[in-house]
């Protein structure tokens, strides 16, 4: 009898919560009919004749981007301020881990510009979640999952791997929901028209000009302190830098050596000490990131050659420029993190907005040195803030 | 068989690596010079130091029929404590003593996870891999620890005689301490039991669980020292420091000629064993070879070294004709 009981309430439950649920389901796609012509409306109004992109350049210096990428600095002189609509909106922001540096300081950028956006009046909330560690293909993907059953406005996700996001992209564009991806490029199946990201390939080769500019016409030895090339960045940085060297030669810089470190400072100093007693004129050491790099200066001060030889790393994490600030590493590569968020979350408001960008859009990189070390890191890629205008 | 014989056949295996790193030497410095110079000998010896002090401890943990796998991660928990401890203004032999016995208390952990919980070593230390690195994450949140006290790196990476590191000192004494233990103490006789047949010395009365602890405690203290020369010669504890040091150590004291089985190894080998992965490392690098050949190389060494040494001992065995009960192992 009371078995009886238990299975009426449980019908009539479940009963009670399907009519609900399609009420609101209901409800929902009304709302979203309701909003249609209204963003169309407005799509027809300010889009079409504001921009125009075909003054802003296309740089073909990288062979990943076969069809070339526009500068993020060159992007945001047209786009200009963010128009953000007048209800809730809420971006979900999918990192690699939040255990390394790079990717707390995005998350701080984001942080800011959470706070900047309240200070407007906007009603914005940014989710900011990564996998458990920088393996956790699967966990990057749950957390899509989870923002794409929420339906939410826009996701940001920067992949694992370049498969591991796939299966969610593809659920997010058929729910209609609006995707800009970090660093991994998706040309086609999924083909995804939102990206940001970095040119490791270009910060090779602006580390080799800035040897070039730092060795001087007579030119010199150098060597290369590269990570285990399973990811493109390892790749691209030694191509870049190589590439530069290749196509200058009245730089008259020579690579003498090419060795793996596993992204490990304590193999790269080794490395650095073995190359530095190999190659007595060695003029320069450029390290594939920061931690190798501050392991090889630590083999230039033990065989007192500081000054003499030239490293530089890439990323410019805090240790590495107050190293450059205490006269020890020369330069880095810098990757500016803080500022790759801010980019991203511009670019997912142009997205949601239905404007169609340049497809590939760089952020920001640039060197940093002792000449510019000291300023705010804003000031050296000439960071100007997000303005946002909610729609009235 | 008159002693002086005896006691080179005791040497066998070691004799063959000294004759391999030799060989090696050969090679090498025919094809690039700088090899054999002082200052590159100077730098392999350097550069052995840490993988030598893990090891040397190691050789305890797997002589004793285990493994240990945490050992890079307890290489980065002790050195981002040690420079935590620097880093308040502590002074430098107060912070190693305390480092030390901390490692003891990681080695502890790992014995008593492996003695009384009864999980397989190579699980057990996999797990406090993760459990120590994890520690280590959360007591810096990722960041590197920098600028260590100048008085702590010159007394643990300073220039001594001969242009050599202060370090050096910490690496042979530490050999030297090990192989008392192991030759010459009956707890030495022990771990060589426990590693050669657990049943078999519990029934003559060898308190197996005390003696496991011990191995795994001295091979804590080993990584620990590899911390401590670590830390001293970058200046930096990272909480990813040391990841993969393990297999390199474990490498070495395959080399050396131990048995993964337990049983048998000594620190002689262990300690020619650092010496002819890292002289084989340095000198791939010197004459030029390629980084993904480097890989290749390497492996082929460990596989050949290995071999030769199960070769040794066949024959050695079959002239014998018998096995011994404590210094057995799988061949």
């Amino acid at each position: 009898m009371k078995k009886r009981i238990l299975a009426i309430l449980t019908c009539m439950a479940i009963l009670f919560s399907l009519s609900t649920g399609c009420s609101s389901n209901q409800a929902a796609s009304e709302d979203a009919a309701a909003s249609q012509p209204a963003a169309s409306d407005t799509q027809s109004k300010a889009e079409t004749p504001k921009f125009d992109f075909s003054s802003v350049p296309v740089q073909k210096q990288d062979p990943n981007f076969k069809n070339g990428a526009v500068l993020y600095s060159d992007l945001s002189k047209v786009l200009g301020s963010i128009s953000v609509p007048n209800k809730e909106v809420k971006i979900g922001f999918i990192m690699k881990s939040l255990e390394n540096e790079y990717w707390s300081m995005m998350a701080n950028g984001i942080r800011e510009e959470i706070d900047r956006m309240k200070a407007a009046g906007c009603n914005v909330t940014v989710d900011i979640r990564s996998g458990q560690t920088d393996q956790d293909q699967e966990g990057q993907l749950s957390i899509m999952r989870d923002m794409i059953n929420k339906k939410y406005d826009c996701i940001i996700a920067f992949p694992i791997s370049d498969a591991n996001l796939v299966p969610g992209i593809e659920d997010a564009q058929k729910a209609g929901i609006p995707i800009v991806t970090g660093s991994v490029a998706y040309d086609d199946e999924p083909h995804v028209p939102y990206y940001i990201g970095l040119s490791s390939y270009e910060s090779g080769r602006q580390v080799a000009e800035a040897f070039s500019k730092k060795i001087g016409a007579e030119g010199g030895e150098v060597s290369i302190i590269m990570g285990i090339p399973n990811n493109p960045s390892a790749r691209d940085r030694t191509a870049g830098f190589k590439a530069w060297i290749d196509e200058n030669p009245e730089c008259k810089l020579k690579i003498v050596d090419t060795q793996n470190a596993d992204w490990d400072r304590m193999k790269a100093k080794d490395i650095a000490d073995i190359q530095i007693k190999k190659y007595p004129n060695l003029k320069a050491i450029f390290c594939n990131n920061d931690v190798m790099a501050l392991g090889a200066v630590e083999s230039v001060k033990a065989a007192d050659k500081l000054g003499k030889i030239y490293v530089a790393g890439t990323d410019g994490t805090n240790e590495a420029i107050k190293s450059i600030k205490e006269g020890e590493l020369t330069l880095t590569a810098g990757q500016f993190s803080y500022y790759l968020g801010k980019m991203a979350l511009d670019i997912a408001f142009r997205a949601m907005d239905g404007i169609a960008l340049p497809e590939r859009v760089w952020g920001s990189i640039g060197i940093i040195d002792s000449s510019n070390a000291n300023q705010n890191m804003g000031e050296v890629i000439n960071w100007k803030d997000l303005d946002y205008q909610v729609q009235k | 068989m008159n002693n002086k014989l005896k006691s080179l056949k005791n040497f066998e295996r070691e004799l063959s690596i000294a004759a391999g790193i030799v060989l090696m030497t050969i090679i090498f410095s025919l094809i690039n010079p700088i090899f054999i110079s002082w200052s590159n000998i100077k730098d392999i010896i350097d550069q052995a130091t840490i993988y030598g002090l893990m090891g040397l401890g190691m050789s305890f943990a797997i002589i004793s029929g285990g493994i240990d796998l945490s050992a890079g991660s307890i290489l980065a928990l002790v050195a981002v404590i040690l420079a935590k401890m620097l880093a308040a203004g502590v002074s430098p032999i107060i912070a190693i003593l305390v480092a030390i016995a901390f490692s003891a208390v990681l080695g502890l952990i790992n014995g008593v996870i492996v003695t009384k919980m009864r999980i397989q070593p190579f699980i057990a230390t996999m797990a406090t891999m993760s459990l120590f690195r994890g520690i280590a994450y959360l007591i810096t949140g990722g960041f590197p620890i920098t600028s260590m006290p100048s008085a702590y790196r010159k007394l643990v990476y300073g220039s001594i005689a001969l242009d050599m590191r202060s370090s050096v000192l910490i690496l042979f004494a530490f050999a030297v301490i090990t192989h008392i233990i192991l030759k010459y103490t009956k707890t030495g006789n022990y771990i060589y039991a426990v590693g050669g047949n657990e049943d078999a010395a519990n029934l003559s009365g060898v308190k197996c669980v005390l003696n496991r602890n011990i191995a795994y405690i001295i091979c804590a203290i080993g990584s620990a020292l590899a911390g401590i020369v670590l830390l001293a010669k970058l200046g930096t504890a990272e909480p990813t420091a040391g990841n993969g040091y393990e297999l390199q150590a474990i490498a070495a004291v395959a080399i050396g000629g131990a048995s993964m089985a337990g049983g048998r190894g000594t620190i002689i080998g262990t300690f020619l064993g650092a010496i002819m992965l890292t002289g084989l490392k340095v000198g791939l690098i010197v004459i030029g070879v390629d980084p993904f050949w480097q890989y290749i190389a390497t492996g082929l060494v460990i596989v050949i070294a290995v071999y030769v040494e199960i070769v040794q001992s066949n024959i050695k065995n079959s002239q014998s004709g018998k096995k011994g009960l404590f210094r057995t192992g799988k061949s």
